[in-house]
């Protein structure tokens, strides 16, 4: 039997390999990375002192954090709420599903560059499509992208454009898990519409929910390409992201080990977010099959 | 079946690793093939067109040294530095490489590139005579060359002159010569030449306007400065030349209204090419692209306008510089000296006429000087040079340039701010980054 087993190791190895060389050694790397200051060139041991810059003494640091926090705070639940609105609408009986579920998902197969640079015209205070739709209400439309007070919300109304892709996908495979049965039973003691919705699908959906509640925040916390290549941070710092700032600090100004310690608050923020979302989700996450240990 | 051993899978390995070690394990350094000629690694970045006329100059330089072989290659610009960045780092860069003066002073004081000053003694007494002394301040760091200037240019400013005409006004290239070109001047000219529709939409600017560092002659022709000499503060706040100069400029897109919003630029409407902005404030190697793109009207250059205080233009070029690491230092000199020498720069600036050259000897040559395609005022090119003025680039500007700019799109973006709350808010952040700890 030891024999066999010997032979797994063998073939976990390329992986295992792959995990070190890749994943675990720069992870370590950048651990250590963060207690020095280094500038690709020369590397100084510097003890906690790129942490206490980045806490104590770096505004931009603080703003970066605020705009993404802010940015998670109103992306994740709008983004939650319309993927699970389409996935309950594509887990309708209706003619022509197939191109329905086609077409809502294939706005998140545009490349991340290509659909910011489609959104760029989307939001062009003059010739772009929203202020242009506004206007036909009446409404002038804001500068949006140029605009330190709108730029942000710009983002957020952007980051919707994938609602359709997977973590739709996941909730409609959820919707699909749930046994007729249920609304069956409920119809019987004339529970409809709404009421089915509240005290079946959502329970029935928790821990799908839960798992694109998480993925949600972890992906949100990390956005980056849309602050990128739309508005560089700007105007005036309005869209500085966490990440954006991390790299310029990383590849603009060469200093990788705050970079480094960057990325290590950040991984510590997720860790706490995460870990708060799995001791709450006992309090709502039904799983069919009973309790989760 | 055979098992699958742990013999039988070392064995597959190098079965598999073998030919690729046989192959060379991996990229040949130095000698090229069995030629014994001497292989130079180039790396530098560019447009196609400035790709083929890089190529043609190595190909110049082959003729003459058939000992030694360039390997160029080019870079797309917007990876350049990172890549350029990560090679030096990793002792792999090229043996000769050209950096951006932006980015000279931060990667020199790292001693990536080769003292010149022991290959410039083995040359001709007043080798160095014949380059203008600002290429060769920007290649200078504590005093060692370090490179020798590529492609320098200067701000210019690019017009329109179907528009000009059309509206009456007198050429600014005349208005130049007769010392006419100022700021006032200027910003009636811009003025003149701004159209709207009743409903206030606009069909034609005036001028573009520039972000930081490129509109610096205003500040300093109105008696500004960004820096203190040494560059270790921001001097620009409490400053009244220096808010009154940046807040005329700004003037230009807010109060006459003369020059595109961020809005009216952001689907290139507003092109100098769409013949809808008589005045482009832009760098001197831009003409190659107007050249193959402006068909249906006439345009000419012409240097940015004077000030109260002085002419003062932006200059700046690129530095060719020797990789400390290279093998071969003495050959890599010797194409240095090739690529800034009269032969290449004749090549470069006469046939692209991409940039300004670096030597006085190529100048004043008549085959520089003369011009049969667009830009004709070649003397513009080597007045801006004579008014030049480099910008205060430190190994810190990258990281206080971006901050700076950044401060100042309340001013420029939304006009939520006038220069001198603006440059408040700048000098704060930038005096911080300048006076704070070096690497945090």
């Amino acid at each position: 039997m030891r024999k066999y087993g010997n032979w797994g190791y063998v073939f976990i190895l390329p992986w295992l390999i792959g995990f070190l060389l890749f994943t675990a050694g720069p992870m370590l790397a950048s651990l250590y990375l963060s207690f020095c200051k280094y500038d690709l060139h020369t590397l100084t041991w510097v003890g906690a002192r790129n942490y206490e810059v980045l806490l104590r003494q770096d505004p931009l640091f603080w703003k970066s954090l605020t705009n993404t926090a802010l940015y998670v705070l109103f992306s994740v639940p709008l983004g939650l709420t319309g993927s699970l609105a389409i996935a309950l609408l594509l887990n309708q009986k209706v003619k022509g599903l197939a191109f329905f579920r086609t077409a809502f998902y294939l706005p998140s197969l545009v490349p991340a560059v290509a659909s910011a640079l489609v959104w760029q015209w989307i939001f062009h205070p003059d010739a772009g499509l929203l202020n242009y739709g506004l206007s036909m209400l009446g409404v002038k439309g804001p500068q949006w992208l140029q605009d330190p007070k709108t730029a942000l919300p710009s983002l957020i109304l952007m980051s919707l454009w994938g609602i359709g892709g997977s973590r739709m996908v996941i909730f409609l495979a959820g919707l699909q898990g749930i046994s007729d049965e249920l609304y069956e039973a409920a119809s019987l003691d004339g529970a409809k519409g709404w009421a089915a919705f509240r005290h079946i699908t959502l329970p029935m959906l928790s821990p799908t929910q839960f798992f694109n509640l998480v993925l949600g925040i972890i992906g949100s916390f990390q956005v980056f390409t849309s602050a990128y290549v739309m508005t560089n941070g700007g105007p005036n710092n309005a869209t500085l992201m966490y990440v954006l700032y991390l790299y310029n600090n990383a590849f603009r100004y060469f200093k990788l080990g705050k970079a480094s310690a960057m990325a290590w608050i950040l991984f510590v923020i997720l860790l706490i977010f995460t870990l708060v979302q799995f001791r709450s989700a006992s309090k709502w996450v039904y799983y069919e099959g009973g309790e989760k240990d | 079946m055979k098992r699958l051993t742990r013999r039988r899978l070392l064995g597959a390995g190098l079965a598999a690793g073998l030919p690729w070690c046989t192959g060379g394990c991996g990229v040949q350094r130095g000698e090229a093939g069995g030629d014994r000629r001497v292989t130079l690694r180039y790396m530098a970045w560019g447009n196609p067109e400035q790709l083929a006329v890089e190529r043609q100059i190595a190909a110049e330089f082959e003729k003459r040294h058939p000992e030694i072989h360039i390997h160029l290659f080019m870079v797309p610009g917007s990876a350049y530095q990172d890549k350029l960045q990560l090679m030096l780092a990793s002792r792999t860069a090229p043996d000769v490489v050209r950096a951006d003066h932006y980015y000279f002073p931060a990667l020199v004081r790292k001693k990536y590139f080769m003292p010149l000053d022991r290959f410039v003694a083995r040359e001709p007494t007043g080798f160095l005579d014949d380059f203008i002394p600002l290429c060769l301040e920007e290649g200078t760091w504590d005093r060692k060359l370090y490179g020798l200037n590529v492609l320098f240019g200067s701000v210019i400013i690019y017009y329109n002159q179907d528009l000009f005409a059309a509206a009456g006004l007198r050429d600014p290239y005349e208005l130049n010569r007769a010392g006419k070109w100022d700021w006032p001047t200027f910003v009636q000219a811009a003025q003149a030449l701004t159209k709207h529709e009743a409903s206030g939409r606009p069909l034609q600017f005036g001028t573009s306007t520039v972000t930081f560092p490129m509109f610096g002659s205003v500040i300093w022709n109105h008696g500004g400065d960004f820096l203190n000499r040494e560059l270790t503060r921001f001097t620009m706040a409490g400053d009244a030349d220096s808010e009154r100069g940046l807040q005329e400029y700004a003037d230009l897109r807010w109060r006459y209204r003369c020059a595109p919003t961020p809005a009216d630029t952001a689907l290139s409407a507003f092109s100098f090419e769409s013949g809808k902005v008589a005045m482009h404030w832009g760098w001197a190697g831009e003409s190659p692209r107007f050249r193959r793109n402006i068909t249906n009207f006439r345009w000419d250059i012409v240097p940015t306008p004077s000030g109260e205080i002085g002419n003062a233009t932006v200059v700046k070029g690129n530095q060719l510089v020797i990789h400390t690491e290279t093998e071969h230092p003495n050959e890599a000199w010797e194409f240095v000296k090739f690529m800034t020498g009269p032969v290449a720069e004749m090549l470069l600036c006469g046939r692209l006429r991409r940039a300004i050259p670096t030597r006085r000897s190529v100048q004043n040559d008549p085959e520089y000087l003369r011009a049969d395609q667009p830009p004709f005022h070649t003397d513009v090119f080597l007045e801006s040079i004579r008014r030049g003025r480099t910008l205060p680039i430190d190994y810190r500007y990258q990281e206080w340039s971006q901050v700076f700019t950044s401060a100042l799109e309340p001013l420029f973006n939304v006009q939520e701010s006038d220069a001198k709350t603006a440059l408040a808010d700048a000098s704060q952040r930038v005096n911080r980054i300048l006076s704070g700890e070096e690497g945090f």
